[in-house]
């Protein structure tokens, strides 16, 4: 009994170290209940239709948290893009993003859909449209 | 003196350490069964041992032995091995001897027969005897295999892993000397041991010299996990040696926003995507199909004790999450820095290590205390499995950070890359290095403020201070203003970007403030437990999830079992959500979070108003 009190003790005068080494191991936990939160705020999208159906498939297999991940790659994209540092799929320095562009690039069945629904641009640029709307709306 | 020779027989005439058998009183039966123990073992197991070995057969508590192999009691002692001195006596259980002799039931568990059970305990005290000469036990990597909490010397210590639940027999859970006899009889008379538990009978085989049998078809699925009950399971990954590229130390670092300086020890599967026809480095643009490893504890409940933390109350597990995920937990959420390093392995320390992974998922619950068995403790402990000894001897600190920086010695040749001394931005390049968002929502934020859509000093004080009712009214302001089409385009980029980071941030918060007020409001505490439950109805382990006979389930049993499960919990899923949002809902409409509430309120306009903005500068309308 004694043995454990002094340890227990020891562990709260320790306090902010221990909360912190904890945190390590709880977080994958303590996201689940947030994850159902921002699920309240979801109602706000959703009004648009994709025209991208076998890329919507595509970007849909990524998971909650690929989707999430390729949503922010979007940005620095749009930034690279925009200054003209990134002009093809190769050049792309979000890896996540590059690898999706790279999968539909190959796909004829995906590419045919895009080139119907966005006439002009580079391939880049189309491909690079067609996701953001999809990863946007959904 | 003639007649007590006779008795005798020498087992291994050739040895200067000859062991000398004397089976004494024991049936004609009982007898041929020793005898065919010895021959199926192979033929210098008992090279090491001297003295006299004899075997008895008598009453050890019988009446404990059921007549029905699946309803053994506790109690049940089939056989013992003691030892005095340099001599042994096996005294066998009389009820087990009668039973193998005359009962020739098939079983569904276990050996499967009470004959096949009596071989399996003879090599089991078989093992017990050799274990006394070699100490095969107490070796370190046949302790780290089975899990231990430290590497002992004692082969009566305990182990760490107590899953009950996915072991063949719990028997073996008891310490060290019975987890490598309870092994040792499994590799030995169950063809799909070598499946079930890869690395356990790869090590055994390797050191005792007892063949593999190469009968069974390996599975190298594995579930993936998420923190997404969405994503949670609802995916197998192969972990074939021969798709994996690299294996990365993937080690979190402190951010701007954390203190510790303890980090996270992780690793990293470089997968390749299943198009790829060769394994080769294009495999490191999978990320996709990347995996991550991650040793937790494991919470079932919402409430978090940090005094059961302490004292090993939440079991430790390995976790599979995939890469991305793992990602955005640390650089986005956490705003911590990644690091990525491979591990220079050669092609069979890499399937010992995968093989060790498929164990750890499939069948190990060990325990997790904060200070010596951690994330940083088990991953050292799993790569010390793959490793030389002397290259596992080179990490010397338990310590993610310590362990990291080993890694990257040159000295140490650890890792085939140059990675000591490169600056950020080179790591950041040669992907050694993924960076917390900090900088990122930094440059953004700058950006705006620059333009005039926000009037604050700095990111760290607009993240403290900033209200969601202000900036939409910030936002309304700025884009009220004539503007040309591409700065409206790339501003309603930027904005998007910071207001996900802040939707997150908030929504992280949501559940952390409801605790914090668990104690002090009773309704509160009834709709938190309300969710708890709702929740904990979906949080499964891997082995019940696939509930194979024992370990990793067979190429068989995860064809027919998973797919069930995945159909089963896709419409359990839809439910458990709502009950999750309800309740969720029910929390927001107390008094107590009338300010959250009116900030979630103000969040969601601020999507629908960016979400126009997007769809008016896409031409999307």
């Amino acid at each position: 009994m004694k043995k454990l009190l002094v340890a227990t003790v020891l562990a709260l005068s320790l306090g902010n170290a221990f909360a912190q080494t904890f945190s390590e191991a709880v977080t994958a936990v303590t996201m689940l209940p947030s994850h159902t939160a921002t699920k309240l705020t979801e109602s706000a999208i959703g009004t648009i239709v994709s025209p991208f159906v076998s890329t919507s498939a595509t970007v849909q297999a990524r998971g909650v948290a690929g989707k999430e991940q390729l949503r922010d790659d979007l940005a620095a994209l749009d930034e690279d893009i925009r200054s003209g540092a990134v002009k093809t799929i190769v050049d792309v320095r979000q890896p996540a993003l590059k690898e999706l562009f790279s999968e539909i690039a190959e796909s004829e069945e995906e590419m045919a859909e895009i080139n119907a629904v966005v006439k002009s641009g580079s391939e880049l640029h189309r491909i690079a449209t067609a996701v953001t709307i999809e990863l946007m709306i959904h | 003196m003639l007649k007590s020779l006779s008795l005798l027989s020498i087992l291994v005439l050739s040895s200067a350490h000859a062991v000398s058998v004397d089976y004494g009183e024991v049936s004609a039966f009982a007898k041929k069964e020793i005898q065919h123990v010895m021959e199926i073992l192979p033929a210098k197991y008992l090279d090491s041992a001297t003295g006299k070995l004899s075997f008895v057969a008598a009453n050890i508590k019988d009446n404990e032995i059921s007549s029905d192999l699946c309803k053994m009691g506790p109690k049940a002692i089939f056989a013992t091995t003691k030892k005095h001195g340099k001599n042994h006596t096996l005294t066998i259980s009389q009820r087990l001897l009668d039973l193998a002799e005359t009962n020739t039931t098939q079983f569904k568990c276990s050996h499967k027969t009470f004959k096949r059970f009596l071989t399996a305990t003879i090599a089991h005290e078989l093992t017990h005897v050799k274990d006394n000469f070699e100490h095969l036990s107490t070796e370190d990597d046949f302790q780290r295999i089975v899990g231990v909490r430290h590497l002992a010397r004692s082969s009566k210590k305990s182990l760490i892993n107590q899953n009950f639940s996915a072991s063949p027999d719990a028997y073996e859970f008891k310490n060290l000397e019975e987890a490598l006899a309870v092994n040792v009889e499994f590799l030995l008379m169950d063809p799909e041991f070598e499946c079930r538990k890869p690395a356990t009978a790869n090590y055994l085989s390797r050191r005792l010299g007892i063949p593999l049998k190469n009968i069974c078809k390996r599975n190298y699925k594995v579930m993936t996990q998420s923190a997404y009950l969405e994503d949670n399971y609802l995916q197998s990954v192969s972990i074939d040696p021969n798709r994996i590229y690299q294996i990365h130390y993937l080690f979190a670092g402190k951010g701007q926003a954390l203190m510790s300086n303890w980090g996270h020890a992780m690793f990293r599967l470089v997968v390749c995507a299943p198009s790829r026809k060769k394994v080769g480095p294009e495999c490191l643009d999978d990320v996709s199909h990347h995996l991550t490893l991650s040793y937790r504890a494991y919470m079932s409940d919402l409430n978090i004790s940090y005094v059961k933390g302490m004292f090993g109350k939440y079991p430790s597990q390995l976790f599979v999450f995939r890469f991305h995920e793992v990602q955005q937990e640390y650089t986005k959420f956490e705003l911590r820095d990644l690091f990525s390093v491979p591990l220079k392995l050669t092609a069979d320390q890499k399937k010992e290590f995968l093989d060790v992974t498929l164990e750890r998922f499939w069948s190990y619950q060990g325990k997790y205390y904060f200070i010596d068995n951690n994330c940083g403790t088990e991953a050292k402990k799993q790569l010390a499995i793959a490793l030389s000894d002397d290259q596992s001897d080179l990490i010397k600190s338990i310590t993610p950070k310590k362990m990291y920086k080993d890694i990257i010695n040159k000295k140490n040749d650890l890792t085939d890359e140059q990675i000591d001394g490169l600056s950020k931005d080179e790591m950041i390049k040669k992907g050694y290095l993924i960076p917390s968002i900090f900088a990122d929502l930094e440059k953004r934020f700058n950006e705006l403020k620059k333009l005039g859509v926000f009037p604050d000093k700095n990111l760290k004080d607009f993240l403290k201070n900033t209200k969601p009712e202000i900036r939409l009214e910030l936002y309304e302001n700025f884009f009220a203003g004539e503007k040309k089409l591409e700065e409206k385009k790339s501003v309603v980029m930027k904005v998007i970007y910071i207001e996900r980071y802040l939707a997150t941030k908030f929504m992280l918060a949501l559940p952390q403030k409801a605790f914090a007020k668990i104690n002090k409001d009773k309704e509160i505490k009834e709709e938190l437990m309300k969710m708890s439950g709702s929740m904990k109805s979906m949080f499964l382990q891997p082995w019940e999830v696939v509930d194979g006979q024992y370990g990793v389930p067979t190429s068989e049993e995860m064809t027919e079992l998973y797919p069930a499960f995945v159909t089963q919990r896709k419409s359990a899923l839809e439910e458990s959500l709502e009950d999750q949002m309800d309740n969720l809902n029910n929390l927001l409409n107390k008094q107590t979070f009338a300010q959250e509430l009116k900030d979630l309120e103000s969040i969601k306009k601020i999507k629908t108003y960016t979400n126009t903005l997007f769809s008016e500068v896409s031409g999307l309308q």
